[in-house]
């Protein structure tokens, strides 16, 4: 049986608290092994703090998950985050789906195609969906 | 002293032409620029270059042929492709067929001088481990 594969993709340090559940829940659900992909983008400011950041989310993540018993394995890649995650799905197998940690309302803003974040821009051409999760909102 | 690493780009685009060369310049490498790939491919049978920056599709050769007469000539060449229209596929098929590495734009000069300063490190971590097993 081929395994499914479900990735979890971080290119923010700021963990929206539902983030990780849903990951997981949606990786039993599927019976998928999730693969936690954190991408910092690299400038002359970026610092070891944010590297030693990074390690923890993967961390923390890695623990969670193997905690519910589900499958995970965890990567941090510097560099231009749309360059780096084509690059990371073009060496890997297949994904079923991708989730993305960050907010929804970042992907909404197609005013320019500069201002249009760098994850809206290429999401047409990935081979598979992306998944952003939402809170419900109180009435 | 170190010998400044030779880079050749080439891009169609003028934009990427002029903000390229005085950026890398900055950074200590010798920088030639071509608008062709055919004129890419000319030059390269009169000279070697360290690092090679192509845009992926331009009029009349595109970056996967300039990847290959590159590699023809010579396996130590480092080839980054740059490109605007960056999918699965078309990282795919630059890594596979040898890129270094793939960049999709828009792209600020940093990032491309990030991944230059990597081709630089893997270049000279070459040549030393080849002085060692002359």
């Amino acid at each position: 049986m081929v395994q499914r594969r479900i990735m979890l993709l971080l290119d923010n340090l700021v963990i929206r608290r539902e983030i990780f559940s849903y990951a997981i829940d949606l990786a039993l659900r599927m019976e998928s092994s999730l693969y936690l992909l954190v991408l910092l983008y690299v400038t002359p400011k970026t610092l070891k703090a944010d590297c030693q950041e990074a390690e923890r989310v993967l961390n923390d993540f890695l623990e969670k998950s193997r905690q519910q018993n589900v499958e995970v394995h965890g990567t941090i890649r510097q560099g231009d985050p749309a360059s780096e995650l084509l690059k990371y799905l073009a060496e890997s197998r297949p994904f079923q789906a991708i989730i993305w940690g960050g907010k929804e309302q970042l992907l909404r803003n197609k005013s320019t195609p500069v201002r249009t974040h760098w994850l809206e821009q290429i999401r047409k051409r990935l081979e598979c969906p992306v998944v952003v999760p939402t809170l419900k909102e109180k009435l | 002293m170190e010998k400044a690493l030779q880079i050749v780009v080439v891009d169609d685009e003028p934009i990427v032409r002029k903000r390229l060369k005085p950026a890398l310049e900055k950074n200590g490498y010798e920088v030639e620029v071509y608008e062709d790939g055919a004129d890419l491919i000319k030059r390269l049978k009169e000279k070697i270059f360290d690092i090679v920056v192509t845009d992926l599709r331009m009029d009349n050769i595109d970056g996967i042929q300039v990847l290959k007469e590159v590699l023809n000539q010579s396996d130590h060449t480092k080839v980054i492709i740059i490109t605007g229209y960056a999918s699965v596929e078309v990282a795919r098929e630059a890594l596979t067929t040898g890129a270094f590495d793939f960049i999709a734009k828009p792209f600020k000069p940093n990032d491309l001088r990030v991944v230059i300063e990597k081709a630089a490190d893997t270049l000279r971590a070459e040549r030393a481990e080849a002085a060692v097993h002359k």
